[in-house]
């Protein structure tokens, strides 16, 4: 078995008495697509974002390809090195967090040129190419203020890519979306997994995880109670929370 | 009437020194009072002491006392500073503060979220700030600053005090020579009035080209 | 709660007695360095001054200053071999001015007092004159000093004339920035009388055209000198020799007499 891509082991985060992640352990292959499930309040947000450390983790170690934190304070040097673990990995919000003051491209541009120090014309060479990629071309003047939600986020992953992650983490990024607006994202994310991009993404849309996923993480309480494909995991759950979760899934559609 | 258009000439140019001390000081204050927010929301230890105390004194002190205490003050220290740049200094240390206010109040006003977009393509805390949060705050503040800007205009009238020759100093100098208070004083307000619009007209061209996409 | 409150009180009223001790230790700093070696250095001889005084000092037409005490201060300055410059003060700061070094001599029309005497040292007089009363030239009230009583009296803030209203009980004393100012609230009725100097007054009236007179004889006389910042007795000695020279060859009588209908008290 190849060196995961991602491997996270015993994380674990507490808000306060609350103890939201449990001694996660998560690895994931290159090119592999990895959906995080489970009800609200479960920890998947929190699990991707103590991966980039935008949540601080109390315990654990976090490797992604091939460098390593462990959890801890924010020292200048452990600073330095989630700084470094950023850079190789893409985060797509729900809440899209474009940068308004910044066209599409700008958006995309800023990156590479602010972080990489990608020469300016070069950096719009790759960002034009993204933005035609997501299905933007036309678009790519324009400030956020004037796209509508499904463009924005196609134009956040493109800001993504913009840096040639190793991974990209998706926290619910079609939740925010008006229905009409969820079809065009999630076919991009599909693009995107066929290429062989390495993605873990929180989301409830059982379809793409069902048509795209390679494994389906099962979580609740703060800990992951089941794995496996899609197939499995939707059709014959062995786990008693599982079942439940897809039944309320089933009942209410979409949450 | 006449005595109006007589006066006119000195009292333009003592408008000028107006215009010219609230510019200089509000390029000061602005330098200032984005700094001192920045340290203040950056919480750096000692400094952000500082600065809070240096923005709470100035805003619980009134700018006449700060200006005599700039122009008397110093001296005392064998530092000997212009009437002219005294005022600068006493108007810009002013309205920094107050600047700083509304800057922390812009800074703070910025979705989390711009921060943790910022720090997930890898930027630093202060490129961040210089890149994202700060540019986006500028426009959340900008008219607050205008606002600040004309409300300096008018207080430059508080550095008569200190020999300096500005609109309100000259006014007073031709009522005591011509005995025309009414005259001077209105003259010197439809002066300050015109100053303060014409910039509320630029201020509100600039704000609607900015502020657009925030 | 409570506690929590009264602790970060004591904390600022710790605060408070520091800052207030930092302010004493300051404060009792001073810097050195002469008047005459100043001026001699510089080669200018700063005068404070109002400049919303005439005729003794104030801007003409021209936005120059002028007036007596600017045609004093040029003949002085020319006898020391400098050059003189001018700053616009208000008179309440006009010592402070000096004593943080702002100018290097107060030439304003200050008359010599006991208590300016702490403050800063004088030359010998350059001017005599006096304090009189006025009133709109249609009241007969006033003839002499006590008569204010009960009435409301218009000042300079700070000058010779305040003493003097002050001193007489029941006086309704109100304190003003510049002369023009309390003689326009007489003009207007808010005052009943002021009191000023002879000569500023009786300048005033006639350049003016003002509706007002003169209804006392002198009330207080005021021998005004030049002030000059404390510990510069050298200065002083040199300012009187050039006072003295000024008045022994005519250069005095002649200045005087440009602006006064009178001869000058000083020969």
């Amino acid at each position: 078995m190849s060196e995961p891509v991602v491997q996270v082991t015993n994380l674990r985060k507490r808000f306060g008495p609350h103890e939201v992640l449990r001694g996660i352990n998560l690895r994931v292959a290159q090119g592999e697509v990895v959906v995080i499930m489970g009800p609200s309040g479960s920890g998947k947000s929190t699990l991707l974002r103590c991966m980039t450390f935008l949540e601080v983790p109390d315990e654990g170690t976090i490797c992604i390809d091939g460098r390593t934190v462990t959890a801890g304070p924010l020292t200048k040097e452990r600073m330095a090195k989630v700084r470094e673990i950023r850079r190789h990995t893409g985060f797509v919000f729900q809440s899209f967090n474009l940068f308004p003051h910044m066209t599409a491209l700008e958006n995309v541009m800023e990156g590479p040129v602010t972080v990489l120090r990608v020469p300016k014309p070069e950096a719009r060479r790759r960002a034009e190419e993204l933005l035609g990629k997501v299905g933007l071309t036309e678009h790519m003047h324009k400030h956020p203020s004037r796209l509508s939600g499904g463009q924005q986020q196609r134009v956040a992953i493109a800001r993504a890519l913009a840096m040639s992650p190793s991974v990209i983490l998706f926290d619910e990024p079609t939740s925010a979306l008006d229905p009409e607006l969820v079809g065009e994202v999630l076919q991009v994310m599909r693009a995107l997994a066929r290429e062989g991009m390495t993605m873990v993404v929180v989301t409830h849309e059982m379809g793409f995880a069902r048509e795209v996923a390679d494994r389906v993480i099962m979580m609740d309480a703060g800990a992951i109670v089941e794995e496996g494909p899609a197939a499995d995991i939707f059709t014959n759950p062995k786990e008693e929370r599982t079942r439940r979760f897809l039944s309320r899934m089933g009942r209410h559609g979409l949450p | 009437m006449e005595l109006a258009l007589q006066s006119l000439p000195a009292l333009l140019q003592a408008s000028l020194v107006t215009v010219g001390l609230a510019a200089a000081s509000m390029a000061a204050g602005l330098v200032i009072g984005l700094l001192s927010a920045l340290i203040r929301i950056a919480r750096i230890p000692v400094l952000s002491h500082l600065m809070r105390a240096y923005v709470s004194i100035i805003r619980g002190t009134p700018l006449l006392v700060q200006i005599y205490l700039v122009y008397y003050g110093p001296p005392q220290f064998g530092w000997h500073l212009e009437p002219v740049p005294s005022a600068i200094v006493a108007l810009s240390l002013n309205v920094g503060a107050y600047l700083s206010e509304s800057f922390r109040g812009a800074i703070e006003s910025v979705s989390k979220g711009q921060m943790e977009a910022a720090y997930t393509l890898g930027m630093t805390y202060w490129t961040a700030m210089r890149r994202i949060i700060v540019p986006q705050s500028l426009r959340t503040a900008l008219p607050t600053v205008g606002n600040t800007y004309i409300g300096l205009l008018k207080d430059t009238s508080l550095v008569s005090v200190i020999t300096v020759t500005e609109l309100l100093r000259q006014s007073n100098v031709i009522i005591a020579r011509t005995w025309k208070p009414l005259t001077i004083y209105m003259t010197a307000a439809v002066l300050y009035w015109f100053m303060s619009t014409m910039f509320s007209f630029v201020q509100e061209r600039v704000e609607r080209r900015v502020s657009r996409h925030v | 709660m409570a506690v929590r409150q009264r602790t970060s009180l004591v904390r600022l009223g710790t605060l408070l007695v520091a800052a207030l001790l930092c302010v004493g230790l300051l404060s009792g700093w001073a810097a050195a360095q002469s008047t005459l070696e100043r001026v001699k250095q510089t080669g200018v001889l700063r005068v404070g001054l109002e400049g919303t005084y005439p005729p003794f000092n104030f801007v003409d037409e021209n936005n120059r200053m002028a007036g007596f005490d600017v045609d004093i201060s040029n003949e002085i300055a020319r006898r020391l071999g400098v050059r003189a410059e001018f700053v616009g003060t208000l008179w309440a700061s006009l010592i402070s001015g000096l004593q943080t070094d702002k100018f290097d001599v107060i030439i304003a029309q200050m008359t010599i007092t006991e208590e300016r005497k702490q403050s800063v040292d004088f030359t010998n007089p350059y001017v005599i004159t006096g304090a009189v009363l006025v009133s709109r030239a249609n009241d007969n009230r006033f003839s002499k000093l006590e008569d204010i009583a009960g009435h409301r009296v218009g000042v300079g803030i700070g000058t010779t004339f305040e003493e003097v209203a002050r001193s007489v009980p029941g006086a309704d004393v109100r304190t003003y920035d510049s002369f023009q100012e309390y003689a326009q609230e007489l003009l207007t009725g808010r005052l009943d009388v002021i009191i000023n100097d002879q000569l500023s007054v009786a300048y005033a009236i006639k350049e003016q055209g003002l509706p007002l007179k003169i209804t006392s004889d002198i009330v207080n006389e005021d021998v005004i000198g030049i002030a000059v910042k404390k510990g510069n007795e050298d200065f002083v000695e040199l300012l009187n020799q050039i006072l003295a020279d000024m008045i022994a060859d005519g250069t005095y009588r002649e200045i005087f007499q440009k602006w006064f209908d009178a001869e000058p008290a000083l020969r």
